[in-house]
């Protein structure tokens, strides 16, 4: 079979007159291509299920699409790309990003914590260095500034993040753990022998080196347990249910109320209420979203979103009216302002307001 | 980003039914359900990403366009993947578009891949279907799962929609009462202008 051949093939299909042979081609071409190792990019593939989404929600005419028009001017596109490109970035460098909608925007998080001594005393920790580690004479930033000198603490730290805050700390085996917004880790200067206990009330993602001793994430509904290995912890006072998810290694939770436990392996996670644990697949990614810096949500509902969101901006979230049942899917970058974010909301029908005549800002969720 | 309603536990044949009624928000649930299912699978044939959103656009747009007189026999999943197929063949018999899939239709030949048994086709197809749902994420995964009926008893599409059995044969009677009056309609005018 020749190219000639092909394109005959192609224009029988074009004018309905394939023969059985020459449909059983065709389709048979379909099924080898079909079962081809094709992959797209997540981000790829969602923005441009986000493109056609619009494009079928607005579209009652059929836009020829642009991306085939485009094609076609091939040399005048050049010319309109070089054009584009100046016009955008002469446009970019003059407009950041938070001047454009609301005024007053609100911005997102960033590295805030405050650090607290056995003996009550508190430091404000540096925004810019992103984490702490402790040290032989005392506790030092990731970069080796000193945030407290003398001798090394022996007692208790606690690490605190308020809303809108995300820290991490070395703690003095090697692990490292990263608290996100609104959370507190209370953990000692040197460890026991024995155990390694540290208090979690919030979530923190950690990382703890294998060690002989195994290492325990306490929280009001559970107790974590390893030895060494990768996982997150989400336990906020404000939800229902405490969550561990597993990234590598093993864990045992064991829940203080039901007094059950389970063994997880990667890629599962425990769901911790005072009755009972409940253990499932997932995908890790969704959970330690937070970590690299996204809001990530698959079917969440509404109240949860906007928890997270109020979180992290720390803003008050306010029903008005009946909370709408829906649930989201998408990701969104955390360094995106308030209202960035719930303008993309606003495009899946669901309103919220940005409330801020009080003494603090709020967020009020429009009914359906 | 992607926003569910309540219409998300709906099952398949229930979204049909509303699609045809002309529901909106039916039509949007099928196409977050099934898009990014369709979307991949586009992208494993034509390899190319304007030529994909062409594709998956155009075949939602022409539901939407002709909701009311859709007819779709058996399982959504399979009706929407056979639309993708069309559109998917009308793409790569265009013009300038032929010579980029010209190779690997050739090779198909060449090397004996040609499956002559129209059922068999249709077979593997199916099968190929089944493949993809099961290669998504749990969650989604369990989506497709819930809807797999190929024909709902109009006492589940009921139970879902929470209308009573009758209300529900009633519809479905009155909705082809329509389209029958609508096609006679249709056809004496024809005749009348020929």
């Amino acid at each position: 079979m020749d190219n000639r051949e092909v394109r005959s093939l192609l224009k029988k299909y074009r004018m309905g007159t394939l023969d059985k042979k020459e449909r059983a081609t065709l389709e048979s071409w379909y099924l080898v291509q079909a079962k081809r190792d094709a992959t797209i990019g997540d981000k790829e593939l969602h923005r441009n299920l986000n493109r056609i989404r619009q494009a079928i929600t607005n579209g009652n005419g059929r836009s020829r699409s642009l991306f085939s028009t485009l094609r076609w001017c091939a040399a005048a596109a050049a010319a309109i790309i070089a054009v584009t490109a100046w016009l955008m970035h002469e446009v970019s460098t003059e407009v950041p990003d938070s001047r454009i909608g609301v005024q007053n925007d609100i911005l997102p998080g960033g590295q805030k914590a405050v650090l607290k001594l056995a003996d009550g005393s508190m430091i404000n920790l540096n925004g810019a260095q992103g984490g702490i580690m402790i040290s032989d004479d005392g506790v030092r930033y990731a970069d080796g500034k000193p945030v407290l000198t003398g001798a090394a603490p022996t007692e208790a730290l606690q690490l605190t993040t308020p809303k809108g805050g995300i820290y991490q700390v070395t703690l003095s085996d090697g692990t490292r753990v990263w608290l996100n917004a609104a959370s507190t880790l209370n953990y000692p200067a040197r460890f026991d022998e024995g155990r390694r206990v540290v208090t979690l009330d919030g979530e923190a993602f950690f990382e703890v080196t294998k060690g002989q001793t195994p290492f325990i994430v306490r929280t009001t509904a559970q107790d974590v347990t390893v030895l060494g290995t990768v996982f997150n912890v989400s336990a906020y006072g404000d939800e229902p249910v405490g969550r561990t998810t597993l990234i590598e290694g093993k864990v045992k939770v064991r829940g203080h109320t039901s007094g059950q436990e389970v063994m997880l392996t990667v890629g599962e996670e425990a769901a911790v209420s005072p009755d009972r644990i409940e253990k499932r697949e997932v995908d890790a990614d969704l959970a330690v979203a937070w970590k690299s810096g996204n809001f990530r949500f698959e079917e969440t509902g509404v109240k949860e979103v906007m928890k997270q969101l109020g979180r992290w901006y720390d803003v008050e979230v306010e029903y008005r009216g009946a909370i709408p049942e829906k649930y989201v899917y998408g990701i969104i970058k955390r360094d995106r302002t308030l209202s960035a974010v719930l303008a993309l909301l606003e495009e899946g029908g669901i309103k919220v307001e940005i409330d801020q005549t009080g003494d603090r800002p709020k967020m009020v969720v429009l009914p359906d | 980003m992607k926003v569910s309603g309540p219409y998300r536990t709906y099952a398949d044949a229930a979204l049909v039914s509303l699609l045809t009624r002309g529901d909106h928000e039916a039509f949007t649930e099928i196409y977050n359900r099934y898009g990014e299912l369709l979307y991949r699978h586009a992208h494993r044939i034509l390899g190319d990403i304007d030529a994909c959103n062409d594709v998956v656009q155009d075949v939602f747009l022409s539901i939407w366009a002709k909701h009311e007189q859709l007819n779709i026999h058996g399982a959504l999943a399979t009706y929407l993947y056979k639309a993708v197929r069309n559109k998917v063949f009308d793409h790569i018999s265009h013009e300038r578009v032929a010579e980029r899939y010209a190779d690997t239709i050739r090779s198909v030949v060449e090397e004996g891949l040609v499956m002559p048994d129209e059922r068999m086709r249709e077979k593997e197809l199916l099968t190929i279907i089944e493949r993809e749902k099961a290669k998504l994420p749990p969650r989604t995964r369990k989506v497709y799962e819930l809807n797999r009926e190929h024909d709902l008893s109009y006492k589940e599409i009921g139970l879902q929609l929470n209308v009573s059995e009758k209300t529900v044969k009633k519809q479905v009677h009155n909705a082809l009462r329509i389209i029958r009056l609508k096609i006679s309609s249709l056809l004496s005018l024809f005749l009348f202008l020929f």
